[in-house]
């Protein structure tokens, strides 16, 4: 599609950056004296007002109007496909997992998604994965075969995760927003250090961890399990490897790597901020307005299990604007 | 009818159809973008239709071109003057600069506005500066128009009609 089709979204999206959050509402936001202070803060800036109590609600609902924005102003659908591939995958790990379960699947079932949900679930409880579309279709029934033959719900996941990556990279360059494919580069590769980490700090095998990273981030997995495990020095790897902005956190704690994951595709985000066209406009806002909807709710949360000013201050994101 | 005057009338339908062009493509793309920001804000209106306009100035000028041709060569009066294939051609090359000019402007212009349409989104206040960047791309049409007018008249001097 070309680029300047986008312009229309893009005009709305500059004139819709005014109402976001700004350093000193966040200020506020962090200072009030309450819970319910915040979310007085939070209305007052046009938020809408929760209809239950808790963080998740204010923030699902600023999560939903901002889909409706996006979706209703971008012109190419394989873009918004590309936004919200992951949900699907996140719906089919809840689907097999409520089928052999007892828990209620529709608080666990993410929107907006591409395939709708009632359809995930009818493919496991039928077990008919033609009624998916292709994306998912292999994964579900390699995922489910998992869970039902090798009762193994960590492979479920592996297999799922792995799946989602490779599908979010594929969907990201079919969008043509070298953003977009930029983020899903990153975020797999920091999903892979987590992942090979994770693996040999509970003693799995090496080719345990070979098969659950995902190898979609520009990291060769081989290398990468070997040098987590072999101790051989991480940041070097990652260095050689073209990813030194990671390089300092990858033998750190995992807050802090993914800390600076979300501030790093905040700032990406930023560096689009002056396009008045194409694919990338609409990304950064879609991530800038996350990272938004991301900082609302640890503040919230902070506010209503009384965290203090300080701590809540270490925990918030970079802000898009 | 001689080839002279085909070539004659086929740069003044380059000077209007490309100016036209330019311009149809360039107000359609403002038009989405100052769409969208009236679709937040319909106070803008105002605002973003001027910048809108700007890149529309380019299919007048070629239709002015186009105008002048067809008057200088005696088509809009019913009765065209005989014209060699050169002198055909000689007016052919006076309608170039605007035909070309008037079409790449007015698309770079529209892309200028779209960016001011954004400044006007954000802080409205510096429209005037929105303007100004957009109105800037216009010298380079107006600069082919001259010299499309130039070159036509010079040509109907020389070949005395």
């Amino acid at each position: 599609m070309r680029e300047t089709e986008y312009a229309y979204a893009v005009a709305r999206i500059r004139a819709n950056e005014l109402k976001m959050l700004s350093q000193q509402d966040f200020e506020r936001l962090i200072s009030a004296e309450s819970y319910s202070a915040a979310l007085r803060i939070l209305t007052d800036k046009g938020w809408t007002e929760p209809s239950g109590t808790s963080a998740y609600d204010i923030c699902e609902t600023e999560n939903a109007s901002l889909w409706d924005f996006i979706a209703n102003s971008v012109p190419d659908k394989t873009l918004l496909d590309a936004l919200i591939v992951g949900n699907d995958f996140a719906n089919l790990k809840a689907a097999i997992k409520a089928k052999f379960s007892d828990y209620e699947i529709a608080q666990y079932m993410t929107v907006p998604s591409i395939c709708p949900a009632e359809t995930i679930v009818k493919a496991i409880d039928e077990g008919d994965f033609s009624l998916l579309p292709d994306y998912l279709a292999s994964c579900a029934d390699k995922a489910y075969h998992a869970y039902t033959e090798k009762q193994s719900g960590q492979l479920t996941e592996i297999i799922i995760d792995k799946e989602c990556a490779a599908a979010k990279l594929r969907f990201a360059e079919k969008s043509e927003s070298a953003l977009l494919t930029e983020i899903h580069t990153l975020t797999a590769a920091v999903s892979d250090i987590k992942t090979a980490r994770r693996c040999a700090s509970t003693g799995k095998s090496k080719q345990f961890a070979l098969d659950a990273v995902n190898g979609c981030g520009k990291l060769d997995s081989a290398k990468l399990v070997n040098a987590v495990y072999e101790k051989e020095e991480l940041s070097q790897f990652l260095t050689d490897a073209g990813l030194e902005i990671l390089a300092e956190y990858a033998d750190g704690d995992f807050t802090a790597l993914e800390m600076f994951c979300d501030n790093y595709i905040t700032r990406r985000s930023r560096d689009y901020k002056h396009e008045v066209f194409g694919p990338d406009a609409v990304v950064s806002y879609y991530y800038g307005k996350l990272a938004e909807i991301k900082n609302v709710r640890i503040v919230l949360s902070a506010k209503a299990s009384g965290v203090p000013k300080d701590a809540i201050q270490q925990r918030v994101r970079e802000l898009y604007v | 009818m001689s080839f002279g005057i085909f070539f004659a009338i086929l740069g003044g339908v380059l000077a209007a159809a490309g100016g036209g062009a330019g311009s149809a493509i360039g107000v359609g793309r403002v038009g989405r973008a100052a769409a969208g920001v009236v679709t937040e804000d319909p106070s803008k209106f105002g605002k973003v239709l001027i910048l809108e306009i700007l890149p529309g100035t380019q299919g007048l000028y070629g239709f002015l071109i186009a105008f002048l041709l067809l008057t200088q060569i005696g088509v809009m009066g019913g009765s065209p003057i005989q014209l060699t294939t050169a002198q055909g051609l000689m007016y052919f090359a006076a309608c170039l600069p605007m035909a070309i000019c008037g079409f790449v402007s007015a698309l770079h212009q529209a892309n200028a506005a779209v960016a001011g349409v954004s400044i006007v989104a954000k802080r409205p206040e510096e429209s005037g500066k929105a303007i100004i960047f957009a109105a800037m791309v216009e010298t380079y049409a107006v600069l082919a128009l001259l010299i499309s007018i130039l070159a036509m008249f010079n040509v109907t001097a020389n070949i005395g009609a």
